[in-house]
């Protein structure tokens, strides 16, 4: 062994120990991201599922209670059981009770009786838009649906002359899980290796350790992959763990490569190394460290695509977010996770992470030497 | 109980979770009313603790304690009504003024508004901090804190000064400033508890109460401990450098001395009995006045000690009196201010060298260029001939370094930090299983090799510190106070072996606040406002200062008499 890699081996075992040597630290290693996996599994989902919502139905005739009928067989909506009137009902849009109420007109079955266009009313809080946007979508679904058979029984093949029929692919049934699980392997990773890198250079900054490497015959280069080597070993880990969980506990398909997979996860660490590096050369304590984090942290996971799609955001922005690591590695790691990306289409979102992260490593260890000046 | 025991404690006992001794360890003392009081001990020998339990910021496992008849359990709020109480770090608002300080602090202690300005104003003036009313606090020196902190105190007239360890990161000519208010606040009839880990402080208090580990080993007038080593201490001059620590090794072979220590070109030797003839040195041995160390020191039973078990393990450096540490015209400018300016020296193998100077003066800056740690604006910094700037791996891996504050890491175990520091240095296989285990013997190491640092003991986390600096055998040990705080035992033990690591020919840098480490040094450069303004030898510093009326200047004067001159000659 060289002199070189004998040393880097010191400084990567002193890095484990640190983190592994007792069992708090060995917790927040697999602690964490149990617990975002359980989260984001059962609790946090983007679906609209189990809309409450109240019907009044004004109108005693076949037609509207077959509507209703409809809409409480759905799996989306539970429907309250007691009848309200118009102010009971719109009493319990106002305290948040129901999500939509549903308002059948006196006259709606004999309109529709009369094929002369009944309408019904729907009443859904505009504060929570994006759920009644979706949930006022699947009304109009199943009412619709309702007037094409209305239209199939007067004559038959007129009605279902045109119609859609989905099919997801990569997700057959949508299931939430299934993005999840990718979405969560980049996400833990970012946590990871920005809290290794930021945090533990400001710990060693903190704590004075940070002199003794300097004095000691560490180049910039060895100090910067002896921190950049844990994290990423660390980061694998992790990842591989919300795999395997997300494999046995969720039967979320693997479709991709596993070796391509790892790799994304690892050029991912790379780029984020980069900035924690940086963030940690402009603190002095680990509480500015958290800070600088943070700050990359909200605007990295809100500008990702992981919430809000990145093509609906302006297009100056749409650009600006080629800096953003996590947009990249969410389009791979999905990519390979649910739908076999090829290694091509891979390789489109890994170089703008591997120039994020030289660049920002470069600055950073030109900052480092800026400080020790 | 005597009836006038103000502060009475009995069989007190305080455990720290995660530490292996408990803090206090069935202390009993008692303190009377009135008077300066030295709480006495070094660092981590329960000092704090003492205070914190007394005024009920901590609560006993077992005994009691009472401030002037109230319980520190049950009637903690009546006793810190009663007293003022300075922590080490006392909470001054940086972003506030000194005055804003004062209103603050006179609001929390309930100041009647009516009486506040007289009060004000006479702190003030006693605190000689008038003149600063409108400057913020952050911007006061270390010095000035402290005497804003204690006017804080005073704000409430108390009847108990509850003072920990003020005199710590105030440079000698504030620690005299501050003693001087308190001792006069004394006078006056307050009961004072001054708690240092400076030992010539003791001397000067009225009554002294000296802790170690937790327990009470001695409490009354100085002068009483002074008188058990009366006519012991002995000195032998006229001795210059390697020859020094030659000599106190002799010394401290022999059975008759039970201490040594070197104060410049002197040895000080305390013998075993009055009269008990020294051998290894013939000459004109002269008595010496005892110092509360030498005391402290024999309540210990003596501190000899022998040889380095570390130093003879070393291999020896070539006796060639190479230049090994060189700094040529090294400055350092932050922006407008000059930190160092323009500082030549050359320090040849095996010698003691020490940078001595106030906060801020700039002998950290120069400590750090010539470790590597900050690189100079201009001029150069070598380690045995390699540039630090250029050469930068080369120069590092002949370097030990020691920082000020316990730098290792705390979270690893002590055999992890040993493996981690020599495989920072390039030891490896066969080579760095022997340092390890050549580290474990000689500083009693073994019991603790799986323990985290951060549990350690603080005399042991100094040895591992020591440990660490020197296993790869560097040529140049850089040394920040390396015992600042640690009980005269360890530190008797460091310096036994920097004096005979220096003799196997390492170069040893150090910066101190501390005049008897200055002393060991062969020589010691004083760093004021970025410049170097003497150097020399200890004597040589001594003599310049020496005058009619101080005949024989400690140190301490010399330290204080050369910055007033530089003062005169700036303006």
């Amino acid at each position: 062994m060289t002199a070189f890699l004998r040393r880097l081996k010191t400084l990567i075992v002193k890095e484990l120990l640190i983190l592994l040597r007792d069992a708090k630290g060995r917790s927040m290693l697999v602690v964490p991201p149990l617990l975002q996996l359980l989260l984001f599994a059962y609790a946090v989902t983007l679906e609209v599922r189990d809309v409450k919502v109240a019907i009044l139905n004004n109108d005693a005739g076949i037609h509207s209670q077959a509507v209703a009928r409809r809409i409480k067989a759905s799996p989306y909506f539970i429907v309250a059981e007691s009848t309200l009137n118009q102010s009971e009902l719109e009493e319990a849009l106002v305290n948040q009770e129901i999500l939509l109420g549903l308002i059948l007109p006196s006259d709606f079955s004999a309109k529709a009786e009369n094929r002369t266009g009944a309408s019904m009313q729907i009443l859904s809080d505009g504060r929570k838009s994006n759920a009644v946007q979706i949930a006022t979508a699947y009304v109009a679904e199943i009412v619709s649906q309702y007037a094409l058979e209305l239209a199939e029984a007067d004559r038959p093949g007129v009605g279902l002359g045109v119609q859609t029929v989905g099919r997801h692919w990569f997700n057959p049934n949508l299931t939430y899980v299934w993005t999840i699980i990718p979405s969560l392997m980049c996400i833990i990773t970012l946590l990871m290796t920005l809290n290794l890198s930021a945090m533990s250079l400001a710990r060693e900054k903190e704590l004075g350790t940070f002199e003794q490497l300097l004095v000691a015959p560490f180049s910039p280069a060895e100090i910067i992959i002896g921190k950049l080597a844990p994290a990423i070993l660390l980061a694998s880990f992790e990842s591989m763990l919300i795999y395997g969980l997300g494999r046995l506990l969720y039967g979320v398909p693997m479709r991709g490569s596993f070796l391509l997979m790892m790799m994304c996860v690892i050029i991912f660490s790379f780029s984020i190394i980069g900035f924690g590096l940086f963030v940690s050369s402009i603190v002095k304590t680990q509480q500015q460290a958290i800070v600088g984090a943070f700050m990359f942290m909200v605007p990295s996971v809100a500008l990702s695509g992981f919430a809000a799609p990145v093509e609906n955001m302006p297009l100056w922005l749409q650009r600006a977010v080629i800096m953003n690591p996590l947009k990249h590695a969410l389009i791979m790691l999905k990519g390979v996770f649910l739908k076999n990306m090829p290694a091509g289409e891979v390789w489109l979102n890994a170089w703008p992470l591997l120039v994020i992260g030289v660049l920002s490593l470069a600055f950073s260890g030109w900052l480092f030497r800026k400080n020790l000046g | 109980m005597s009836e006038s025991s103000f502060i009475v404690v009995k069989n007190l006992t305080k455990t720290f979770k995660g530490q292996i001794r408990p803090a206090l360890d069935g202390l009993e003392a008692e303190v009377e009313k009135g008077g300066m009081i030295g709480l006495v001990g070094p660092d981590g020998a329960g000092k704090t603790t003492l205070l914190r339990l007394l005024i009920g910021l901590l609560v006993p496992e077992t005994g009691s304690a009472t401030v002037d008849g109230l319980d520190c359990r049950k009637e903690a709020d009546r006793i810190r009504l009663m007293s003022g109480y300075m922590p080490q770090k006392f909470g001054l608002y940086e972003d506030l003024t000194v005055w804003e300080n004062l209103t603050l602090y006179a609001d929390l202690r309930n100041v009647p508004k009516t009486s506040r300005a007289a009060k004000f104003d006479e702190l003030l003036a006693f605190t000689d901090l008038d003149r600063f009313k409108t400057r913020l606090a952050g911007r006061l020196s270390g010095g000035m804190k402290q005497k804003l902190g204690l006017a804080c105190v005073m704000l409430s007239t108390p009847k108990l000064l509850l003072l920990d360890e003020p005199s710590v990161g105030v440079d000698p000519i504030s620690r005299r400033e501050l003693w001087r208010m308190v001792t006069k606040l004394s006078d006056d009839g307050l009961t004072v508890v001054w708690a240092t880990s400076y030992l010539d402080e003791a001397e000067k208090c009225a009554s002294v109460i000296l802790l170690h580990q937790g327990r009470n080993l001695f409490s009354g007038p100085p002068a009483e401990a002074l008188s058990r080593v009366e006519g012991r201490c002995l000195a032998l001059g006229g001795l210059v450098g390697q020859e020094r620590r030659l000599a106190l090794t002799e010394l401290l072979k022999e059975e008759a001395v039970i201490d040594g220590l070197i104060q410049g070109g002197d040895i000080k030797i305390v013998a075993k009995a009055k009269g008990s003839p020294v051998r290894a040195r013939q000459g004109a041995w002269r008595p010496m006045k005892p110092s509360f160390e030498d005391a402290f020191i024999d309540i210990l039973g003596g501190s000899s000690m022998g040889e380095s078990e570390l130093a003879k393990r070393m291999e020896n450096k070539p006796d060639d009196d190479a230049v090994v540490i060189e700094a040529k015209n090294l400055t350092k400018r932050f922006g407008d201010f000059v930190a160092v300016q323009n500082n030549t020296f050359q320090i040849r193998r095996g010698r003691i060298f020490g940078l001595l100077g106030p906060n801020g003066a700039g002998k950290s800056t120069t400590f750090k260029m010539m470790c590597g740690l900050l690189s100079p604006t201009s001029g150069t910094a070598a380690i045995a001939g390699f540039n630090l700037l250029n050469s930068p791996s080369k120069a590092r891996s002949r370097i030990g370094y020691m920082a000020q504050k316990f730098s290792l890491y705390e979270q690893l175990s002590v055999a992890q930090n040993l493996n981690f520091f020599s495989g920072a240095y390039g030891l490896h296989g066969k080579s760095q299983k022997e340092q390890t285990e050549l580290m474990k013997q000689v500083f009693g190491l073994a019991p603790y090799m799986n323990v985290s640092a951060a549990n350690l003991p603080l005399g042991y986390k100094q040895r591992l510190a020591l440990a660490c600096a020197v296993m790869h055998q560097p040529e140049a040990l850089f040394l920040d106070e390396p015992t600042s705080g640690v009980d005269p035992l360890t530190r008797r033990e460091f310096w036994l072996h920097i004096n005979h690591l220096a003799i196997k020919g390492m170069t040893v840098m150090i910066t101190t606040h501390f005049m008897e480490e200055a002393e060991y040094c062969d020589e010691i450069a004083l760093i004021y406002r970025g410049r170097n303004i003497a150097s020399g030898s200890p004597d040589q510093l001594k003599a310049m200062v020496a005058s009619e009326k101080l005949k024989e200047p400690a140190m301490e004067d010399a330290f204080i008499e050369l910055i007033g001159r530089a003062d005169l000659e700036e303006e």
